[in-house]
């Protein structure tokens, strides 16, 4: 018994090393492609041609937000006879569709080639994106979620990267920042998570391995692919992630075009946060699911390397942090029985040399702090005006209250996503985001 | 194995520490450029995206 618990420790901390080597890598990457960029000084130069653009934004019930962001996308700087903008009020039963046309009353928007289009179809957002192919004219469909501001030139720079290489080029995506990240503490995390994913992780992997993936907003997709491929799954939980491994599978690229920025709002409650993460997080599981077969058959590199990263994210790293967290839980619960009965042994030790291999795990705990805080830091550096002392005990107070209800996200994603394929559920059940007013 | 383990694992965290003092200078450079150097010039990159009232 003491020998498997040994066992158990030792993968358990080769786990995390495993982890801690993907997060350098990840870091190296990002860190190289900001040594290159942060001093560059971004031009709007006239495009070579200006493609037309369908943009599709489907919104259900989003009342409290469409109307900023119809009017953000009004405004934004592409010549507005090649935009066509589809404003989907699904299934809404507030007021969504009355918004929308609050934003085009301005006499400033009379011209501009637009429909509004109350629908009550089945499907959620995969199903306003396929009912969209069958009117769009646009050569890409550009997606913007419901709360997704987008900055002025985030469709130039989207059209200025796709026309870099129309030919491997399939989609180009932004990046997403958060709208109301000075709301509360919870706004605050949200903020240097999303940061940390945007300017270091699809950085890094687009930097190194020209790989991205399809987020839900602020992208561009050759609109002739997606008819090749019969549009987007429907009712998937992982429409984008789905679409993003057909586009690496038939040999493109989804690429970044880092300068493309829109505001999203994010969960001021943690009831919605809470449900919002846990959605993503079983589409994800699902994504390894449904892709594992990837790593051993003939699939594209990139496609084995996506699985990969997304196994090693969400299972492995994920199994080492839960076991860790039995172990340090099991030991010390030991230890308090220890103290009003002597005779009790604890379960997960060394025996002899117990205190050194105490001090190494104890080590690695404050690297993976250390590692933790390193990520957070480096993307605020990256952007102007974000170190800040407060930004830095922000992060530190996240490692051990936000980042750890993770873990219980994931677990319980774990469970529901296995409880669905035993009792054959439908799981891909869509729970709204909660709006709130800016 | 103990002992082979608490060596070899007394070395990873020595070579993973090291790695991150490197990094650390790193993010020290890519900080000095974009809030002291280049002030101006990323006040530039916001103009040129038509946000200079971006909230970060």
């Amino acid at each position: 018994m003491q020998t498997i618990n040994q066992l158990l420790m030792i993968v358990t901390l080769m786990l995390i090393w495993l982890s801690l080597f993907i997060s350098f890598v990840m870091l190296s990457g990002a860190i190289h492609f900001w040594f290159k960029n942060s001093h560059r000084i971004i031009e709007t130069p006239a495009l070579s041609r200006y493609p037309l653009i369908t943009v599709v934004v489907p919104a259900h019930n989003e009342e409290i937000v469409i109307e900023n962001t119809t009017r953000a996308l009004l405004a934004l700087n592409y010549p507005k006879d090649k935009v066509e903008l589809l404003l989907y009020s699904d299934n809404s039963t507030d007021h969504t569709a009355d918004r929308m046309r609050q934003a085009f009353a301005d006499e400033q928007h009379a011209g501009r080639n637009y429909k509004i289009i109350e629908r009550t179809g089945t499907g959620g957002k995969a199903g306003v994106l396929n009912d969209s192919l069958k009117i769009a004219r646009g050569e890409f469909i550009a997606v913007y979620d419901a709360d997704a501001m987008p900055e002025k030139n985030a469709l130039y720079f989207l059209v200025q990267k796709a026309l870099e290489n129309p030919d491997r080029y399939m989609a180009v995506f932004g990046r997403n920042k958060t709208r109301n990240a000075d709301q509360n503490y919870l706004t605050r995390f949200i903020n240097q998570e999303i940061m940390v994913s945007q300017r270091i992780q699809h950085i890094a992997m687009w930097h190194m391995f020209k790989i991205g993936r399809i987020p839900g907003t602020n992208f561009i997709i050759q609109r002739d692919f997606v008819d090749s491929i019969g549009g987007w799954s429907d009712g998937a939980l992982t429409e984008d992630t789905d679409i993003s491994f057909k586009i690496m599978q038939s040999g493109k690229l989804i690429a970044l075009a880092y300068n493309s920025e829109a505001f999203q709002q994010e969960p001021e409650h943690l009831k919605d946060y809470y449900f919002q993460r846990l959605r993503w997080a079983k589409g994800n599981y699902q994504v390894v699911l449904d892709n594992f077969k990837n790593l051993f058959n003939k699939s594209n590199w990139r496609v084995k390397f996506e699985t990969f990263y997304f196994t090693s994210t969400f299972f492995i790293f994920n199994s080492a942090v839960i076991l860790s967290d039995i172990i340090f839980l099991v030991n010390f619960g030991f230890m308090i029985w220890s103290w009003f009965d002597p005779n009790t042994q604890m379960p997960f030790t060394f025996t002899q040399g117990n205190t050194q291999i105490s001090q190494v795990l104890v080590f690695n705990w404050l690297l993976m702090i250390l590692l933790y805080m390193l990520q957070i830091s480096i993307a605020l550096a990256s952007q102007f005006g974000q170190t800040t002392a407060k930004s830095v005990r922000i992060a530190l107070a996240s490692y051990f209250t936000y980042s750890q209800l993770f873990i219980i996200v994931s677990v319980h994603a774990v469970l529901q996503v296995l409880m669905d394929k035993i009792f054959k559920r439908n799981g891909t059940r869509w729970v709204k985001t909660k709006r709130f007013e800016d | 194995m103990i002992n082979f383990f608490y060596f070899f694992s007394i070395a990873v965290s020595i070579i993973f520490f090291i790695i991150m003092l490197v990094l650390l200078y790193f993010m020290w450079i890519i900080y000095d450029r974009v809030e002291t150097t280049k002030v101006n010039l990323h006040l530039r990159e916001l103009k040129a995206r038509g946000d200079l009232n971006a909230n970060d």
